[in-house]
């Protein structure tokens, strides 16, 4: 299964507007975007990733341990950014270790629950796909 | 000066570490409750916490999604919630919780707190 259908897999959650994959760094590696979405992807997901970023390191220094999710509600939408790092740093990239950030926006009005659980599942399925040789 | 309700509402919920309101991007709590088994500086938790929703807020006005109601970061060892007192007054409600929460109660203890 390439990373556009394992993406394509959210398109069934309800309110769907659009899903992407980016670098720690906020670098964009692959998205898919409901055509009648709102949210332009790129630059949600660039800013939205930034707020992760800076969601981890809160956590850290607060003793909260690693930040894995962040879900911002706002008026319009929902933003679930989900971190996955298989490396034993926190907030670096460490090869033959996957640390990728995916954001996924939703209407305002959805099941934050099923998207958490769904986004869980995928960002699991892309670990292959985006680890760095060791 | 806005004065905002008691936060001891938040005293039942399974798993809480402390609550803390905060103005703008203000480093100390205008209020704040602390359960009894904690053992953190709330002050400072509570102003991390709430410069991530600062930073929320603006990528949501940025992205066109609108004002930024609610933020939950989801950490290995605990779970923090941000909650906006209003577009207008630039307040925030901080919630500490750890991972054995009750999330859903501490949510209705929040929406019970704003309304």
């Amino acid at each position: 299964m390439s990373v556009q259908e394992k993406l394509e897999t959210l398109k069934d959650l309800d309110g769907f507007k659009g899903v992407a994959v980016f670098t720690p760094r906020g670098e964009l590696l692959a998205g898919i975007q409901s055509p009648d979405s709102d949210v332009n992807l790129k630059d949600a997901g660039v800013l939205a990733n930034n707020v992760l970023l800076n969601a981890q390191k809160a956590a850290l220094e607060m003793g909260a341990g690693r930040g894995q999710l962040i879900q911002i509600d706002a008026q319009k939408t929902q933003l679930i950014v989900r971190c996955l790092n298989e490396g034993s740093h926190p907030l670096e990239c460490e090869p033959g270790h996957t640390h990728i950030h995916m954001v996924l926006a939703l209407d305002h009005a959805t099941s934050v629950g099923m998207a958490e659980r769904s986004i869980n599942q995928v960002i699991a399925k892309l670990a292959d796909d985006f680890r760095p040789p060791a | 000066m806005t004065t905002y309700a008691d936060l001891s509402l938040f005293e039942d919920v399974d798993g809480l570490i402390g609550a803390a309101v905060f103005e703008g991007s203000g480093t100390a709590p205008v209020m704040q409750y602390n359960s009894a088994n904690a053992r953190i500086d709330l002050a400072k938790v509570g102003s991390l916490a709430n410069n991530v929703m600062i930073n929320a807020r603006d990528t949501a006005r940025k992205t066109g999604s609108g004002h930024c109601g609610m933020i939950h970061v989801h950490a290995t060892e605990a779970h923090i919630l941000v909650e906006s007192l209003g577009r207008d007054t630039n307040a925030n409600l901080v919630v500490l919780l750890d991972k054995q929460c009750n999330l859903g109660l501490a949510r209705s203890a929040l929406k019970r707190y704003i309304s």
